[in-house]
This record gives C-alpha cells, sequence and structure tokens, in this order.
C-alpha cells in the first residue's frame, strides 16, 4: 500500500520524493534525476498540455568485441554475424561488422525489439556495402581488348546462316551495347534494413524496409528510416541479406525520441475530464494538477480536486461538504454546494469557499484597483468594485425602480423617438438639411462650386450645431447661374447609422456624388437639382435641391439642363468644436 | 443650345446606370473593409484618423490602416464620435472578431461598436 505526505511543495510517495510543484509546473523525480515540466494553462488555470524536453535513448550496434556484453543485451544475433573485416568497417577504430550471406547461413542480422509508446517518434540506422566482384569498367573497347566482340560476331554469324540475312556491323555494335548495358545495370543485392510495429495486444499495423541500393556498392550507404509511433506497443528492427552475395552491415543504431508534449487534458465546462480527446504518455509520472490547477485525488480511486478547503466533484459539479463561507454576502443567496457560482466558464475557486469573495483593499480612491484571489482585475468607482477581467465581456445591469413621472418620462421620449425616426417623419423632414450658394458655368462641358451649412437632424450624432462644407462639381449640358440652394437629403438606410462623416464625399477614396439639374432661367432661374450619393454600407443617400438666383436660358428657350459628378468636403463643424 | 439642353437631359440619363454601379461597388468595397477590420487583433496607437469612405479611415503607429463605421452612443462612448475624438498616440485595442473596439484616450477608455456589414 503507498502512502502520500507533502511537506509545501515537496511531494513525497512512500517517502521518497515524488515530486516538487510550482507555479509554472513542478519538477519530476524520476530515475534518480529531476524531469522539468511546464504546465500550460488556459484562463481558469485549467491545466491543457504538460510540456517536457524531449528524452532520446540511443542504442547502437557496433559489433566491435569490446562492446560485445553490453550489445548483446541490447541487440539479438550480435554474435552470430560479427565478422572481423576492417575494410569493411565503419567504426573508428574498430574492425568488425555484421556479414550477411543467405548462402553461408546468414540471411538475418542484429536485431533489436523495444517498447514504444504512442508520440515517441523512432530512427533507425544502419550503413550498409557490397562487393561487386566485376570491378571492370565495361566498354566496346574493352570488347575489342578481350576478343569479346569477335566471338559474338562468329556467334551471330553462325546464328545467321539460319536467318533470311547476314548479321550486319550495326546490328553487331547494338547487340555489344545491349550486353554492356545489362552487365551494367546488374542490381544491388536484396539486402535492407526493416522495422515492424506491433500494438500492445502483439497485433502488427505497420512495417517497412529500407533497401540496399547500388550506392552500396564497394561503399557504403547509409539507410535512415523516421517512424512516428501512434500507438503504444513495439518496434522490432532488424538486418536482412536475401542473396548469396557477401553484404556488410555495420553501425546499426536505433533511438528513440519521446515527445515534447507528455500529457493532453480536455475538459467539460465543470471539469469533468474527457478522455477520448487527452494524451498521456507513458512511463513517465503522471501530473495529477489538471481542472483549476488543483490536485486530482485518482490515486486513492476517486474522482475529486482537493481545493484545500472543500473537495471537488467535476462528475456532479458540485462540493461535497457545505461551504465554510457560506454566509459571506456575496454567497448568502447561493447553495452552499454549488460551485464556481454556477458559472464554471467565468470563476475558477482559489480554495474551495469562494470565486472572488474579497475586497482587501481598505478605504479605496475610485479608479483603484486589485487583483483577486481568482485571478480577476476589480476597478474601484462609485462606491462599488466592478469585475475587470475575464475572458467574457461583463455586461453590468442595474435595475431602478422609475417613479410614475419618470416612466411617463421614457415612454414619451421613446415614443417621439420612434415617430421622430419613422418612415413617414423622415420622407417630410429629411435626415440632412443644407443652405448655401454657388455658381454653375456649364456650356457643353464645364463646373460649378458651392458652399454650405449642413445640419444632421437624425442619428445618434444629430446637432443643431452646422458643418460647412464645400462641393465642386464637373457635368455636361447647359447651366450657367448663381443661386442660393436650399437642401435636403435622405440616408436610404437605418437611422442608427447616420453619421456626420456622411456629409464628405471624397474622390480620393472612389466616391462620388451624382447629379443632375434642371430649371427655368431667363436672367432670373429658379431649378431643381437632384442627387445620389452611393456609400459602402450598401444602402445610398438621395438628396434634392431647390436652386433660386439668376442664370442665363439656353438661348431662346428660357431652360437650362445639366447633369454631372461632385465632391463634397467638411471644412468645419461646430459639433467637433463642442466635444 | 437646344442641342446643349440635350445633351444634358442625355448625361442625366447616362449617370443612373453608372449610380446603380457605383452603389455596388462600395457595397463590395464595404464588406472588404470590414473583414479585415473585424478579424484583427488590434493592441497599437493611432498614428492618424480621416473620413474614409463616408466612415474612418485609422491609421495605426504598426502600419495597419482600417476603414470602418463606429457608432457613437452616449452610454459606450459618452457620444463621443470617434473621428473628432482619436487622436495621434492614443490607443486602440480590440480582439480579433470583437465588436468592439477600445479607444484610450489619457484616462478615459471609450468603447465603440461599429456596423456590420
Amino acid at each position: 500500500m503507498k502512502n502520500y505526505a507533502e511537506r509545501g511543495e515537496f511531494m513525497f510517495e512512500s517517502g521518497q520524493l515524488d515530486y516538487i510543484i510550482h507555479e509554472e509546473g513542478r519538477a519530476a523525480y524520476e530515475n534518480s534525476a529531476f524531469q522539468y515540466e511546464f504546465f500550460v494553462k488556459d484562463h481558469l488555470g485549467n491545466v491543457r498540455q504538460v510540456v517536457r524536453a524531449p528524452q532520446s535513448n540511443l542504442r547502437v550496434a557496433t559489433m566491435e568485441p569490446e562492446h560485445a556484453v553490453e550489445e548483446e543485451e541490447l541487440f539479438q544475433s550480435i554474435k552470430e554475424s560479427r565478422q572481423g573485416a576492417a575494410e569493411h568497417n565503419k567504426t573508428p577504430g574498430g574492425y568488425a561488422t555484421a556479414w550477411l550471406n543467405a548462402d553461408r547461413g546468414r540471411i538475418l542480422g542484429p536485431s533489436r525489439s523495444q517498447e514504444i509508446q504512442e508520440g515517441d517518434s523512432i530512427e533507425i540506422g544502419v550503413f550498409g556495402k557490397y562487393v561487386d566482384p566485376k570491378k571492370i569498367r565495361l566498354s566496346p573497347a574493352t570488347f575489342a581488348r578481350t576478343g569479346m566482340d569477335r566471338k559474338i560476331i562468329r556467334t551471330l554469324g553462325e546464328y545467321g546462316q539460319n536467318l533470311a540475312a547476314a548479321p550486319n556491323e550495326f546490328a553487331i555494335a547494338n547487340v555489344i551495347a545491349l550486353v554492356i548495358g545489362e552487365l551494367n545495370q546488374k542490381p544491388a543485392p536484396e539486402a535492407y534494413m526493416a522495422y515492424a510495429l506491433y500494438d500492445s495486444d502483439s497485433n502488427l499495423y505497420e512495417q517497412g524496409k529500407v533497401v540496399l541500393s547500388k550506392k552500396a556498392r564497394n561503399k557504403h550507404e547509409e539507410l535512415v528510416q523516421k517512424i512516428a509511433i501512434k500507438k503504444d506497443g513495439y518496434i522490432e528492427t532488424f538486418l536482412v541479406n536475401e542473396t548469396s552475395e557477401n553484404v556488410w552491415f555495420d553501425q546499426f543504431r536505433v533511438m528513440s525520441t519521446g515527445p515534447i508534449i507528455v500529457q493532453e487534458t480536455h475538459y467539460d465546462p465543470w471539469g469533468l475530464e474527457i478522455k477520448e480527446l487527452g494524451f498521456q504518455y507513458g512511463g513517465i509520472k503522471v501530473n495529477p494538477y489538471l481542472y483549476n490547477s488543483k490536485e486530482a485525488i485518482g490515486h486513492l480511486g476517486i474522482e475529486l480536486y482537493d481545493y484545500g478547503a472543500r473537495m471537488y466533484d467535476p462528475v456532479i459539479g458540485r462540493w461535497s461538504v457545505v461551504d465554510p463561507l457560506a454566509d459571506h454576502p456575496k454567497q448568502i443567496g447561493m447553495s452552499p454546494y454549488s460551485a464556481f457560482w454556477n458559472n464554471p466558464i467565468r470563476y475558477n475557486d482559489p480554495d474551495g469557499r469562494c470565486p472572488e469573495c474579497e475586497e482587501n483593499v481598505i478605504d479605496p480612491t475610485d479608479g483603484q484597483s486589485y487583483t483577486s484571489t481568482g485571478g480577476a482585475d476589480y476597478t474601484f468607482g462609485n462606491g462599488e468594485w466592478t469585475r475587470q477581467g475575464g475572458m467574457l465581456n461583463e455586461v453590468t445591469v442595474t435595475a431602478q425602480k422609475p417613479s410614475l413621472l419618470e416612466k411617463g418620462y421614457y415612454r414619451g421620449q421613446a415614443a417621439a423617438q420612434d415617430a421622430w425616426n419613422s418612415p413617414l417623419a423622415r420622407a417630410y423632414v429629411p435626415d440632412f438639411v443644407s443652405v448655401g450658394g454657388g455658381f454653375t458655368g456649364i456650356a457643353l462641358v464645364g463646373g460649378g462650386t458651392s458652399l454650405e451649412a449642413n445640419w444632421v437632424l437624425r442619428g445618434p450624432e444629430a446637432s443643431l450645431l452646422p458643418a460647412i462644407t464645400t462641393t465642386q462639381s464637373v457635368g455636361g449640358g447647359y447651366s450657367i447661374d448663381a443661386t442660393l440652394n436650399i437642401g435636403r437629403a435622405n440616408y436610404l438606410g437605418p437611422v442608427n447609422e447616420i453619421s456626420r462623416s456622411m456629409l464628405q464625399t471624397s474622390i480620393g477614396d472612389g466616391q462620388a456624388t451624382i447629379w443632375g439639374s434642371g430649371g427655368v432661367a431667363a436672367g432670373g432661374k429658379i431649378g431643381v437639382t437632384g442627387s445620389y450619393t452611393p456609400t459602402d454600407g450598401g444602402y445610398g443617400i438621395v438628396g434634392g435641391q431647390l436652386n433660386i438666383g439668376a442664370g442665363l436660358p439656353a438661348g431662346p428657350l428660357p431652360a437650362n439642363a445639366a447633369g454631372g459628378v461632385s465632391n463634397t468636403f467638411i471644412l468645419y463643424d461646430f459639433h467637433k468644436k463642442r466635444k | 443650345m437646344k442641342g446643349l439642353l440635350i445633351v444634358g437631359i442625355f448625361i442625366i440619363i447616362l449617370l443612373v446606370p453608372i449610380g446603380i454601379w457605383m452603389q455596388m461597388q462600395g457595397k463590395e468595397r464595404g464588406r472588404r473593409h470590414f473583414e479585415t477590420f473585424y478579424s484583427a487583433e488590434i493592441d497599437s496607437h493611432i498614428e492618424s484618423v480621416r473620413i474614409a469612405y463616408k466612415g474612418t479611415g485609422m491609421k495605426l503607429s504598426d502600419g495597419r490602416e482600417f476603414v470602418f463605421y463606429p457608432f457613437t452612443d452616449q452610454d459606450l462612448n459618452e457620444g463621443n464620435i470617434f473621428n473628432y475624438t482619436a487622436e495621434k498616440e492614443d490607443k486602440v485595442v480590440k480582439k480579433a472578431y470583437s465588436d468592439t473596439l477600445y479607444l484610450i484616450k489619457n484616462d478615459k477608455k471609450l468603447a465603440y461598436t461599429f456596423k456590420k456589414f
């Protein structure tokens, strides 16, 4: 039976140091050394991942006799395949290799079987070499020197007596080229480094091999394979030569590296672990600090979290005993068994008594702040503390019962606002009105300018204080006049979107107002101008102006008409000055 | 001269489809501006503010520039129009996909929601 004890931050199991806990993680004592772990936490302190420096284990079969005892424990078939062959050795200062030749009963070379964990990465590697006895470089000249060409010609000539036509020189040259090609393409022996992965029930789920290529002909070729391990189980690695050719292997190595993330935990909002989504690397001490960074008492056979003052059961999302601070003013209306003020997404609980009960600042002043033990920032203002932190934006709702007079006032105000913003009211009283003056000089083409005072009558930026704007226009048609302009405009979208920025239309932003005007002119002028200004919100602004002043007629016809585009810029906004 | 009047009337008629086309372009542009701004994580200082596209064009000290349409509101920002309130060196903070931009001006923290497209 195990027993557990703690002395401050030192945790003991059966009298032996187990680990040292601290704010950022812990130092686990494993195999007479500390393994340092860092906890990745979310905003409530829930430990999501445990990170460690990855551990690597390298096993090498050098084949050298002085390492025989150690290597024969780590690998099989070391002794059976060892051969002294200094010219094929790859170990610095060594001379022994693994010599394989199927005809000599040496099919299987050194092999290793070892346990693996999900998350491991394995790298296996070896140097391999074979000797090609045909070291002579073949070419047509070689054939001429050795007399092989004459032999082939003679043979083909004898063969040709049975054919319709005798062999010619071109045909013979082609045959020699084919023979050379065939000899030079002699494949490397079927020798390889192989691996097989088995799960914990010994079911084979993956296997592979890296075959020696022609690069290994007369010199060492390094074979390397990297494998990501997806299941707990074990791996078999081995060297094979299936042929009767001599193959030498040396420096067979198996390196296993553990993962950086050794533990990943997912929870439901109340802290119940969702094990199907999580991950736990095997063979190490499991971190018990999980939900709210509290210790899970799993080793006692019950799934409870130790918060200090009480034990919390994530299965039912409740405390096992009554709250010692149940009569605190902040908790007086709550069940003494309920946890995290019934909002585990927003609150944790530092010690099992109250998520955020203490206000430990004496005589606070406006704007003063403190951080609660629950980790949230509080700011003092208007005689009370307001929570600032947290993942979710807080909405403060203040309930207040209005008097009958106030009620009437609010209702009247709302009704008046509704009426003012109704489509009917907007049709009669526009969103924008303007008064100003300007002149236009268009005869076929031309332009004009004007200066106006504008009032925004609706929306959150409505004001009786005007904005002074100037408008420049270009167009075509005929309109030569100087007029006083009284205008109106309506935004076609909702009232709350109306802003004073809508008074400005800049060609620099790719925007323009399109307008058309017409009127009666015979010395004096009276006319109207219609306009439409597209906006980026999907709704435009429709406007109209009454133009009264002086204007020239279009010849005998006492009228004028023109159309074009214009820009408007705010020169000065009296409302801005007020703010 | 009569011909000039006809030209004027012709131009007015011609401007109608141009206006429709401009409106469609503007809508698409507004959507693009909104997506850029809405998805942005902002924790920077203002370099400049101007009226842009009938809304707000805000250039930040980190080199980014956004166009958006902040709402003026008595409760959230004390009725301060963003374009007239925000100045160079003021801090602006917004989480990615948050519906609120905070303007921190001296000791004052003003919240602005904005038009969604």
